[in-house]
């Protein structure tokens, strides 16, 4: 046997490019776990099983995810090398979990529930109201001031 | 479809009960920003397929009603602001015309 098949590696882990960068491998992290977002089993949740009866949770997933990176070095000096470098990054990101319907099936066949969420109703709810008020009060104001202005004319 | 946009329908795993066979069916969409890093991911429950004991196939659509209201109350409020503009706009040119 020559001396090369003599050298034997303890552990791969050792020499893989997330432990030379741990950077990487959290980096690695949260976009494996942004990508499994899109998976089928982030939308349907675990079935609950109640004697016949089995109840599959649906919900909406979102995610986001954004992230940059920038370097730059400053050139200067008399002999005009590279005197000074430096480079960062940055990002940030969210995801959000909105339960939408159950799937029941019993012994009277296979149904969709629909859940409705009452506070985002509401909320939207109020926006729209504020909002539709808010430009009818706009109008009455500019009504109000138009016709004042016809009275003056006549 | 953009290298950008992706629009994928997957299956999910298979249950049974009393004989019934349920596949549940998600979508996703998934946006990579075209000049930055990272992304958007939604992903919705699309509907689920039910077979019967006999056979017969029946697709239930799942439906979100939450977003649906959410959507006519934001659709209800700019049309009451198109509404309003349309009026301000009329209430203008009815002024310019008297001048």
């Amino acid at each position: 046997m020559s001396d090369k098949n003599d050298i034997q590696i303890e552990s791969f882990d050792e020499y893989s490019p997330a432990n030379a960068n741990p950077a990487g491998e959290t980096f690695e992290n949260i976009i494996n776990g942004f990508l499994s977002v899109a998976d089928v089993e982030a939308v349907f949740g675990a079935p609950v099983k109640q004697r016949d009866t089995i109840i599959i949770p649906a919900a909406e997933v979102t995610a986001v995810l954004g992230f940059g990176l920038g370097m730059g070095s400053d050139v200067g000096g008399e002999d005009g090398k590279k005197v000074d470098s430096g480079a960062g990054g940055g990002g940030g990101g969210s995801s959000a979990s909105r339960p939408v319907a159950v799937i029941i099936s019993d012994a009277q066949g296979v149904r969709v529930e629909p859940i409705f969420d009452l506070t985002k109703i509401a909320l939207a709810g109020v926006t729209a109201a504020a909002f539709a008020f808010g430009m009818l009060a706009r109008l009455r104001n500019l009504r109000r001031n138009y016709e004042a202005i016809e009275r003056k004319l006549r | 479809m953009p290298a950008w946009l992706q629009i994928e329908t997957h299956a999910g795993q298979t249950l049974d009960n009393r004989g019934w066979r349920l596949t549940p069916f998600a979508q996703s969409l998934r946006i990579r920003w075209p000049f930055l890093g990272g992304g958007l991911v939604w992903n919705r429950p699309v509907s689920v397929l039910a077979v019967a004991p006999d056979g017969q196939e029946n697709v239930l659509p799942v439906t979100d009603v939450t977003r649906q209201i959410v959507w006519t109350l934001y659709g209800l409020a700019l049309l009451a602001a198109l509404v309003a503009g349309l009026e301000s706009l009329r209430l203008k040119r009815r002024a310019r015309l008297q001048r």
